[in-house]
């Protein structure tokens, strides 16, 4: 059986596509045979920030509906061995999607897949709802400001009673903080929340916080997942947060404001 | 008022048992009856404490300076049969539940029981004997459930009452209560949360509510009008807090007290706060 992960927020624009990206590359890359589905119909941006945005001819919608096979429609990542994305259509309806059809598709990948990771689109709708529907685990990614904990803390609540496993009195969904885009300058000024802060409020265990960095938008303009970018600390950081989730035990980094001594600056490398 | 209520089957048991109990229970008092009087005044009433009586069953009583009331030998009293069957719909809607009417004029008592709604008996603060699961006692003590006088005749004083204190489930929350989610503890019960509730977050208890963690959302206790309800939090910071329908906003608090252990309660209308566990 695949586990089921989703990536969601309730927030929009925190980083899930970004993350969702990266994990499922991470996840491949550790050996695991994973696909990455896209729930965000009509704003599909997946395809994208992993590059395939010119190879998708079937999405997910064409699959629930019969039009095409799953086959058809899984999109093999040209960089990473083990790495499938299934896309979300752009132009079709939202209602397409089923819970059954999803069920059915989920189904189909697990004969094949360790992960399956789902790009849930933002607000606690139905696609936000059937994104973690199937969920065994949770990422609840998080920006350090509070109108985006408040947006974690209700989805949390959702995933707690609304996801399958609640519905059906099974083992809760795991859930996993990532807090993203976090600028230990601005947290040092009291712009943004501390790590500790989110923590308290949100009150799941710390997957990992991936730093503000620039890195991101320069990737996803390339259409690679971040966490390809070697030098990156944001990639380091994508890397750790998978490490831990596979279960190794990783030093939290990135969290103080870096030094900035004289030949650093001179020899900036990437952020 | 008193209610019979089947227990839960088990195999070892009968499938049912019949017990007498005793609930307070809010009464709507009228002193008018048309909707149009009662209804908007009622609503302003409860949207200023929006969980104060929510969901709560109501008992309908005509106001005893009602000329009617007490005066039945008049003749059937005005209270319309489209006033009470007008009046139900409304009260229903502001997610108030009438389950009956306390006696009063015939005309008042026929339009309730042609709605539906029970007729209860005055002044029945005590319990009436109901049947019980034992033989003997049914028999002595009959099954008149419609006449106070007749059970009171029923009675000896050697013989006690088979009354049964409201029993008060306290219900007990282990887990973070987030931002919209709404936690009632009802039945009279009290809540106790070994978590944080969150901002956003909505707790409510008949009874006392207890938070073992940081109180950031909204808690209303004596949710059904009980002003000697308290609460109790480990850090307080809410958003709102209510007492027996009165109700106080984050800005108005002390800022002293203010994520401190703190116990609030109501005195002379008016919200008492104590730091504890200093
Ligand atoms: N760690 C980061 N540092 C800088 N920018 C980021 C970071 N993570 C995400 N972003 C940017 O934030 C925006 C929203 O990201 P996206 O992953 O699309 O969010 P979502 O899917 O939650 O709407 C994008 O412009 C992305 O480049
Ligand atoms: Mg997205």
């Amino acid at each position: 059986m695949a586990t089921v992960i989703v990536v969601t927020s309730g927030k929009g624009g925190v980083g899930k596509t970004t993350t969702s990206a990266s994990f499922a590359a991470g996840l491949a890359l550790s050996g695991a045979k994973t696909a990455v589905i896209d729930f965000d119909v009509g704003l599909r941006n997946l395809d994208l920030i992993m590059g395939c945005e010119r190879r998708v001819v079937f999405d997910l919608i064409n699959v629930i509906q019969g039009e095409a096979k799953l086959r058809q429609a899984l999109i093999r990542d040209k960089r990473v061995e083990n790495l499938y994305t299934l896309a979300a259509s752009q132009t079709r309806d939202k209602d397409a999607l089923t819970r059954e059809g999803i069920g059915a598709v989920l189904e189909e990948l697990a004969e094949e897949f360790e992960y399956v990771v789902c790009d849930s689109p933002a607000g606690i709708e139905k696609g936000a709802l059937l994104a973690l529907y199937y969920a065994d685990h949770a990422v609840v990614v998080t920006n350090p400001e509070i109108s985006s904990v408040r947006d974690s803390d209700r989805i949390l609540g959702v995933l707690a009673s609304r996801s399958r496993r609640a519905e059906q009195g099974d083992t809760p969904v795991k859930e996993h903080l990532l807090l993203t885009r976090y600028d230990p300058a601005r947290v040092s000024t009291g712009e943004m929340l501390k790590v500790g802060d989110v923590e308290e409020i949100l009150a799941i265990p710390l997957l990992g916080v991936i730093p503000e960095s620039e890195v991101v938008l320069r990737c996803s303009n390339l259409g690679q997942p971040v966490i390809l970018e070697e030098k990156s600390n944001a990639a380091q950081a994508y890397r750790d947060a998978v490490a831990r989730f596979l279960g190794q035990e990783v030093e939290m980094k990135f969290l103080e404001q870096e030094r900035k001594g004289l030949l650093r600056r001179w020899f900036r490398g990437a952020a | 008022m008193h209610v019979v209520r089947a227990s839960e089957p088990s195999p070892s048991q009968p499938a049912f048992r019949l017990r007498g109990t005793s609930l307070s229970l809010v009464v709507l008092e009228l002193h008018e009856t048309a909707p149009e009087a009662v209804l908007p005044s009622l609503e302003r009433l409860l949207s200023k404490a929006p969980a104060f009586l929510w969901q709560a069953p109501i008992i309908l009583d005509l106001a005893s300076n009602t000329p009617e009331v007490g005066a039945p030998e008049v003749g059937a009293p005005e209270v319309g049969q489209t006033d009470l069957a007008r009046l139900l719909p409304g009260l229903r809607r502001l997610k108030l539940h009438p389950i009956g009417v306390l006696s009063g004029p015939e005309g008042w008592q026929t339009q309730a029981a042609a709605l539906g709604l029970p007729v209860m008996p005055r002044g029945t603060q005590r319990s009436l004997p109901l049947p019980s699961e034992r033989p003997q006692q049914n028999q002595r003590k009959g099954l008149d459930l419609q006449s106070q006088e007749r059970a009171a005749a029923n009675r000896t004083s050697a013989e006690p009452l088979e009354t049964e204190e409201l029993s008060k489930p306290t219900l007990m929350i282990a887990r973070p209560v987030r931002a919209g989610q709404q936690i009632y503890a009802d039945g009279g019960g009290d809540l106790i949360v070994t978590a944080s509730v969150n901002p956003g977050a909505e707790i409510i208890a008949d009874g006392h509510i207890h938070v073992y963690g940081a109180l950031k959302g909204r808690a209303i206790a004596g949710a059904r009008g009980n002003r000697e309800a308290r609460i109790f939090a480990l850090r307080l910071d809410p958003e709102l807090l209510a007492i027996g329908g009165y109700y106080t906003m984050h800005g108005d608090i002390e800022t002293a007290v203010i994520g401190k252990g703190v116990e609030v309660s109501m005195e002379d209308r008016s919200f008492k706060f104590r730091l504890i566990g200093q």
